[in-house]
């Protein structure tokens, strides 16, 4: 299935992409999805994305523009969009 | 939430007659915001900007809260600080500035941090908190206390050209710890950006607060704008609060 990935902030400075698609197989979960992220574009996004142990680190993300519950992640559907919001402060 | 407003006098209702007229607002409004107090941590490009409008606006009282003294790479942004006070304390230069434009309104200058030693008696001491700080650390120090106190929470942040902000309201919309569970590994202390970035959020962030102890409007409650400037795109998003969440998910009440 075609999964659309969008990157806010840092995650687009390393991403290079403000968006883009993953072909991804149809029992593939946001953890699955992470790593695959990771792949595509090495350590300066797995530093976001993943911990030490490679498990999603828990940023704000959205489904569909529905905000995910990291205690219970949602499915992923054909043509889902997942927003991942890079982590920003102040200063 | 409830601030105890203070009477105008007519040189208040001089300096603020364009705002009065705004619908909602009014004297009554005006009032409480001459009655409520303020915590900014820190006051460099978001902080500057938040606590500029607000001495405008007419806010009663300012804690200003940032270590440090003044380096020139403050200056592209930090809107607070002058030129000429380079090396000396930011809040010193902050609170010059600020009562060079608004000298009836009380600032308390702090030259420290926000930590989980002094947050709870600097949130302790106002209405309303404008997170405008750096680290994950301070935020999260922040939002605990500002949680545990009942004190609305706005929460501003910027990287490049893109900026986000929401309000906390506790126990009505997630807290920063529900947006954020754990703290970002990857997230430094430096990064790129504008002062007319900083300075965009800043002011909505002001607007926040004036809207929350003003009591008019709709507050970003339970909503997160989000910018990006490089190309003009806005879209708010609905935030949730996490039903686990360690810092709020015993307050009851749902957003
Ligand atoms: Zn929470």
């Amino acid at each position: 299935m075609n999964i659309t990935v969008e990157y806010t902030a840092q995650l687009k400075a390393r991403t290079g992409c403000s968006d883009e698609t993953f072909e991804v197989d149809s029992s593939c979960d946001l953890p699955a999805l992470f790593s695959a992220i990771a792949g595509r574009h090495g350590d300066p996004v797995r530093e976001i994305v993943l911990d030490a142990q490679d498990t999603p680190v828990q940023v704000l993300c959205f489904v569909n523009d529905k905000q995910v519950d990291w205690g219970a992640p949602p499915q992923l559907a054909e043509g889902a969009k997942i927003t991942i919001m890079s982590p920003i402060s102040g200063g | 939430m409830t601030v105890q407003g203070k009477p105008l006098t007519d040189e208040d209702r001089a300096i603020y007659e364009w705002q009065l007229d705004v619908p909602g607002f009014g004297e009554e409004g005006q009032e409480r915001l001459k009655g409520a107090s303020v915590l900014i941590s820190r006051v460099g490009g978001l902080g500057s900007v938040v606590a500029y409008e607000l001495a405008a606006a007419g806010i009663g009282r300012l804690v200003l809260v940032h270590a440090g003294n003044i380096k020139p790479s403050d200056l592209n942004r930090q809107l607070a600080m002058t030129h000429d006070a380079l090396g000396t304390p930011r809040v010193v230069s902050a609170k010059r500035r600020l009562n060079e434009l608004n000298p009836r309104m009380s600032i308390d200058a702090i030259s420290e941090n926000i930590t989980d030693d002094n947050a709870e008696r600097l949130v302790g001491e106002v209405d309303l908190v404008v997170d405008c700080a750096p680290l994950f650390e301070e935020r999260f120090a922040m939002n605990r206390e500002a949680v545990r106190q009942g004190k609305p929470l706005v929460e501003c942040a910027m990287y490049e050209l893109e900026a986000h902000i929401t309000t906390i309201i506790p126990g009505q919309t997630p807290c920063l710890a529900c947006l954020h569970p754990e703290e970002p590994p990857a997230w430094r202390r430096r990064f790129p950006v504008f002062g007319a970035v900083s300075g965009t959020v800043g002011c909505m962030g002001a607007m926040e607060a004036i809207k929350v102890l003003g009591g008019l409007g709709a507050p970003l409650a339970g909503r997160m704008v989000t910018m990006d400037l490089r190309d003009m795109t806005f879209r708010t998003m609905k935030l949730t609060r996490n039903p686990n969440c360690p810092i709020c998910s015993h307050l009851n009440k749902r957003c």
